[in-house]
């Protein structure tokens, strides 16, 4: 399978602190990556440096021919780079309607596309008018979910999806990002449960200490139980 | 007089302040509700409007409506774009940070005031009133020209809460706002989003300028009063709340006139900045702000 999106040994900082050491990841094209490791090792920074959003030194960031790490911050959605960070991050004084615009605005999308999200997302219907500041934690992962879909990515980067959420909309969020795969999306999800993970993942990057130390497929790691406890101390 | 014309006659003077106010206020809450950046130098925008109208209406011979209107439409755009020049020159490279860009607008400051200082010169110059009306009340007659600056102010805010509420730049300024980061996300190019949030803060002040120079005269230390008041308005409103800053210059504008009129300018200040210390005190997001996040 060929890679969606290629990240060739970036180092990034906080102040002087290195977070991220020579990491590579290659994202195939239609495939689910989920990033594993400890608090700390680096797995929000690589979907930010991805972003843009933490400056990287040294290395690239590969989508096609665009190297990513060379755009401004604003100019990687428009690329078909879409991001839902850890605590969503919703314009939580907007309302519901207001936050799928903005995501729609992104790559000029239009009413077309709003209403296949809206599709995904069928209770963000009833919330249009509503401030999102005040739907219900689930509602509210739905609705990041919804605004980042809204720029139609080919990259989607999901950070701590399911965090605080209740197991049936764990579930529900689970099932989204399996269809989100059928429709050919290439994803990397950063979580912290290994349970969360592997029923929707096709490969799991165990992250330790900013580096990539192995990649494997889940039948791998469901064939070796161990693995987690030996890459990353975590399960 | 009796009372109640004296009543009449204190309020709409405090109308007429509270609306120059509100242009004012406006755009020092807009700076800082988006960009999160205390204007010092706003001041100097509005007196560079002053001035600039002037010298606009000097350009044109004939009717004085000509003149005026010739400096209400350039003297915004000319002061929007030196603010504009200040964001790029200044701002900017200071990546916005909070501390480093009072100092810097204290430094804009004193260089807009000096230049204007030794390019116009230290006299108080008038601009002559686009129509010379007066309403014949029954006690009293009032500058019909004062009541067009009230209705032309209140045109200007219903501009600025309509671009702000109803548009998709009004959109991208409300999400830039309440999230910088998230914002380049959604692909909002925040530094052009800041260039212009600053230019139109400064391009109010200025309609603010060109609308009260015929009451007032130009004068290049006319800014300090504005910035002074216009603080007190955000502050009591709540930064970056469109209806706190009219409200809270409604209420300033208002005690202002009516306490000037029945009993000194000075005790009108010193109610107007005790009431800055309350609200500190007892609300520190102001009437209409929102606790930050």
């Amino acid at each position: 399978m060929p890679d969606a999106l290629k990240i060739n040994a970036i180092n990034c900082f906080y102040g002087n602190v290195q977070v991220l050491r020579d990491l590579s990841i290659d994202l195939r094209k239609g495939e689910v990556l989920c990033l594993l490791g400890r608090n700390g090792a680096g797995k929000t920074t690589t979907l930010k440096a991805v972003m843009g959003l933490v400056k990287v030194r040294g290395g690239s960031i590969m989508l096609g021919d665009t190297d990513l790490a060379r755009l401004a911050p604003h100019e990687v959605p428009k690329a078909g780079v879409a991001y839902v960070p850890q605590g969503r991050r919703l314009f939580s004084d907007l309302t519901v309607a207001e936050n799928i615009e903005i995501g729609l605005m992104a790559r000029g999308k239009g009413r077309a596309v709003r209403d296949e999200v809206l599709d995904l997302f069928p209770v963000l219907r009833q919330r249009l008018g509503q401030r999102s500041g005040t739907l219900s934690g689930g509602e509210q992962q739905m609705l990041a979910m919804a605004r980042a879909l809204c720029i139609e990515p080919a990259i989607l980067l999901l950070d701590e999806p399911t965090e605080g959420l209740m197991p049936a909309m764990i579930a529900r969020i689970r099932e989204t990002v399996a269809e989100l795969r059928r429709r050919g999306v290439s994803t990397i999800l950063v979580e912290q449960r290994v349970d969360a993970v592997l029923p929707v993942a096709d490969r799991v990057a165990f992250i330790e200490n900013g580096r990539n130390r192995r990649t494997l497929d889940v039948e791998e790691l469901r064939a070796d139980p161990d693995a987690i406890h030996r890459y990353v101390g975590v399960g | 007089m009796a009372f109640g014309p004296y009543l009449l006659l204190a309020t709409l003077e405090g109308l007429v302040t509270a609306a120059v106010l509100s242009l004012t206020a406006l755009g020092l809450s807009l700076v800082f509700g988006v960009m999160r950046i205390v204007n010092v130098a706003h001041g100097e925008f509005f007196m560079l409007g002053a001035v600039l109208a002037w010298f606009f209406s000097t350009l044109v011979t004939g009717h004085p409506a000509l003149g005026f209107l010739l400096a209400l439409v350039l003297s915004p755009l000319v002061v929007g774009a030196v603010a504009l020049v200040s964001e790029r020159l200044v701002l900017r490279r200071l990546d916005y940070n909070p501390e480093a860009t009072i100092v810097a607008t204290i430094g804009l400051l004193y260089i807009i005031q000096q230049i204007v200082l030794t390019v116009y010169g230290p006299e108080a110059r008038p601009v002559v009133a686009p129509f010379d009306v007066r309403i014949a009340l029954p006690w009293f007659g009032y500058s019909g020209y004062k009541l067009a600056v009230i209705a032309a102010s209140v045109l200007v805010i219903a501009a600025t809460w309509f671009l702000l509420t109803k548009t998709r730049i009004g959109l991208v300024m409300r999400a830039t706002q309440y999230d910088r980061e998230t914002a380049q996300n959604f692909g909002i190019p925040v530094d052009r989003v800041y260039a212009g949030v600053f230019a139109l803060g400064a391009a109010l002040a200025a309609i603010a300028a060109v609308l009260v120079v015929p009451i007032q005269q130009a004068h290049y230390l006319m800014g300090l009063d504005p910035l002074l008041l216009s603080f007190i308005v955000v502050i009591i409103g709540g930064l970056g709340s469109l209806r706190g800053t009219v409200v809270a210059a409604l209420l300033i504008g208002l005690s202002d006139g009516i306490i000037s009129v029945f009993f000194s300018p000075t005790l009108a200040k010193m109610i107007a900045t005790l009431l800055v210390a309350m609200v500190l005190v007892f609300r520190p997001q102001g009437l209409f702000g929102t606790a930050a996040r």
